[in-house]
């Protein structure tokens, strides 16, 4: 072996270390503390402080903001995509631009701006009020911020994939007879499944740890507006150190079941992108 | 219609029997793909749309088949205004220049998506589906591959693929765009011969898209010459070749020399050539295919060889005139003995077209 191949070796090794180090120190680390605080006080207080009502609370709205959320993004985020990749049209770059906003605004900011907008003294908040809606301080603004920032990830991951397939086998439907729906739904769709997939998962992993802008929009009601995110942050200023880190513990472990099914679709999708491209 | 109004014998037989494309444009922003194209077909016509890229062949064809929309124009075929008719309602099978199949769906599934697609009143039944596509599948010789995916399957194959699933929905027009554009010579001298026995077979009216003259001419029983989004001229192949229209058609079919100058009492002269033209003083164009060429006794073209390709039946000449014009010459055998590279030779046309410029 020569010196420059040893040389290049070793250099090549000390890269590898340095990034599992960094990764250990700042990513593995804080997650591993994450459990081992979580059942500091065994198993019995983990499960009561996850079942306690406030904390029970704290799940359910978690789930149902996700569950409004994520749907929601899917229907625009497919539609958004869809219209970008296979249509031109005036105000393309506008559009695009725009899905990216709340990738590029921070969530608080988005926050306050719907507060501004349907708060108590915002532009619409008289008027709504006078109807008896109240977006503010309630499950529709938590709901209304999530999908804001929420909002990029299905349609950034459709629109590239979009792009690349292109709108010939779409044709191909339209002149073999079949309706603009049965195109989408019997080719388009199936095209797409894998990036709508993961695009889904990531938009979800999201909508359940949204902090910053719920937490402007929220209002911290215990019981009542509080997501699980924010149930963390009230327990941990409470000095409930165990409890706090338990709820966080749930959400640390959606992020696993995430990252988990994220490698399992790149595995699956990633071949699946390498035969369309093949053909 | 009102029936107890005479009517010339024909007029009515005539409009159902052909296909008429009336003043066609098509604009994408400030460029016109298609600038008043008209050509008129007998139903049944195996026809070709010639013509380099840019010329807007592929946009005709897709208005055809409904993917696109014309500015101005108008289309009957089969008694029909065709263009006010959604793509479902018109019935044309589309094979797209690289297939376009459903990347997801084996290949039964593709071939029967036409018919899977229709209204439930007027859908097969499922065993009548898969019956079809057994059939059609046979029909374009790729028995036992139903179950693969496109990707697992060759060009070839993928393109025999593509024209199964537009024959399914029992076409009334047939659009194929640069249908052997993408395939190898053999596969593609194969599937020609295969298409136009298809074609004597099922009458449907056929229009494929070519940049390539000899497939055109070999394939079509019409060839229409697209030019800047026009139609220059459409005829048999032999028609083409032996009375061009317009310059663009003189020039593009057989890979003619073009010389420019001026017609005076009957003869044109210019880039060194001279000939008998009939039409009225001018400038002119002429144009001289290789095959045209002979060896000329007194005067004619002085031309340099600068390269010769003695090979079969006929020996090719590349030449370049003294006014710098380089020109194909072809020669019979015998009459080209013993000529060598960087020769000089004196050259006559035997038939040059003049058109005025």
């Amino acid at each position: 072996m020569t010196a420059s191949l040893i040389a290049r070796a070793a250099f090549r090794t000390a890269l590898v270390l340095i990034g599992v180090a960094f990764v250990t120190l700042v990513v593995l680390l804080p997650l591993a503390t994450v459990f081992e605080e979580a059942f500091r006080k065994g198993w019995s207080y983990f499960a009561e402080a996850v079942s306690e009502p406030d904390a029970v609370a704290s799940i359910r709205l978690t789930l149902i903001v996700a569950a409004i959320a994520v749907p929601l993004n899917v229907i625009f985020g497919v539609a958004a995509a869809w219209a970008i990749a296979k249509f031109e049209f005036r105000g393309k770059g506008v559009l695009i631009a725009l899905i990216d906003l709340p990738f590029s605004v921070s969530p608080v900011v988005s926050g306050l701006i719907y507060v501004l907008l349907y708060g108590a003294h915002g532009w619409f908040g008289p008027e709504l009020q006078a109807m008896g809606v109240k977006v503010i301080f309630s499950v529709v603004g938590i709901v209304l911020a999530t999908v804001f920032v929420t909002f990029p990830f299905v349609a950034r991951e459709l629109i590239p994939l979009m792009q690349e397939q292109g709108t010939q086998e779409e044709e191909a439907a339209i002149t073999l007879g079949a309706s603009g729906w049965r195109t989408f739904f019997s080719v388009t769709l199936p095209n797409i499944k894998w990036g709508l997939l993961y695009g889904v998962l990531l938009c979800n992993a999201r909508a359940m740890g949204e902090f910053g802008a719920v937490s402007v929009v929220s209002g911290h009601i215990r019981g009542q507006t509080n997501t699980m995110p924010l149930h963390v942050e009230i327990l941990y200023n409470d000095y409930d150190i165990a409890g706090a880190f338990a709820v966080a513990s749930l959400l640390a472990g959606l992020a696993l079941v995430t990252l988990i099914a994220k490698l399992g679709l790149e595995w699956r999708y990633g071949g699946e992108l390498a035969a369309a491209r093949k053909h | 219609m009102a029936a107890n109004l005479p009517q010339p014998a024909n007029t009515d037989a005539d409009r159902l029997m052909t296909l008429t494309i009336d003043g066609i444009t098509r604009r994408f922003g400030a460029t016109a793909a298609l600038n008043g194209a008209s050509l008129s077909v007998p139903e049944g016509s195996f026809l070709a749309l010639l013509g380099p890229s840019g010329s807007g062949k592929t946009t005709l064809l897709r208005i055809l088949g409904g993917l696109d929309a014309a500015d101005s124009g108008a289309v009957t075929f089969l008694g029909e205004d065709w263009l006010s008719l959604s793509p479902q309602q018109r019935r044309a099978g589309f094979v797209f220049q690289n297939y376009a199949l459903f990347r997801h769906m084996t290949v039964a599934k593709n071939v029967g998506f036409g018919l899977s697609v229709r209204p439930w009143r007027t859908r097969p039944s499922r065993a009548e589906i898969s019956r079809r596509v057994e059939e059609l599948l046979s029909l374009v010789q790729l028995e036992g591959l139903g179950g693969r995916y496109p990707s697992q399957l060759s060009g070839g194959q993928r393109q025999r693929v593509a024209l199964a699933r537009a024959l399914a929905i029992e076409p009334r027009l047939l659009l194929l765009d640069e249908p052997f554009g993408a395939l190898d010579a053999k596969v593609r001298k194969d599937l020609r011969r295969w298409l136009r026995d298809l074609h004597e077979r099922t009458g449907v009216t056929t229009i494929f898209v070519t940049h390539d003259q000899e497939e055109a001419l070999d394939l079509a029983d019409i060839v229409a010459v697209m030019n800047k989004g026009r139609i220059e001229q459409a005829a048999s192949p032999r028609a083409l070749f032996d009375h061009p229209e317009t310059s663009f058609v003189a020039e593009f079919i057989g890979g003619a020399a073009r010389f420019d100058g001026e017609v005076r009492a009957g003869r044109f002269a210019g880039g060194g050539l001279s000939a008998p033209a009939e039409m009225v003083d001018g400038p002119a164009a002429a144009f001289v295919r290789p095959h045209d060429w002979e060896i000329a006794e007194v005067g004619g073209l002085s031309v340099r060889v600068l390269n010769v390709l003695d090979a079969g039946p006929v020996v090719r000449l590349d030449c370049r005139s003294e006014q710098g014009l380089l020109l194909e010459v072809v020669l019979a055998h015998g009459a080209a003995e013993a000529i060598q590279r960087g020769q000089t030779l004196h050259v006559a046309a035997r038939t040059a077209r003049v058109f005025p410029r």
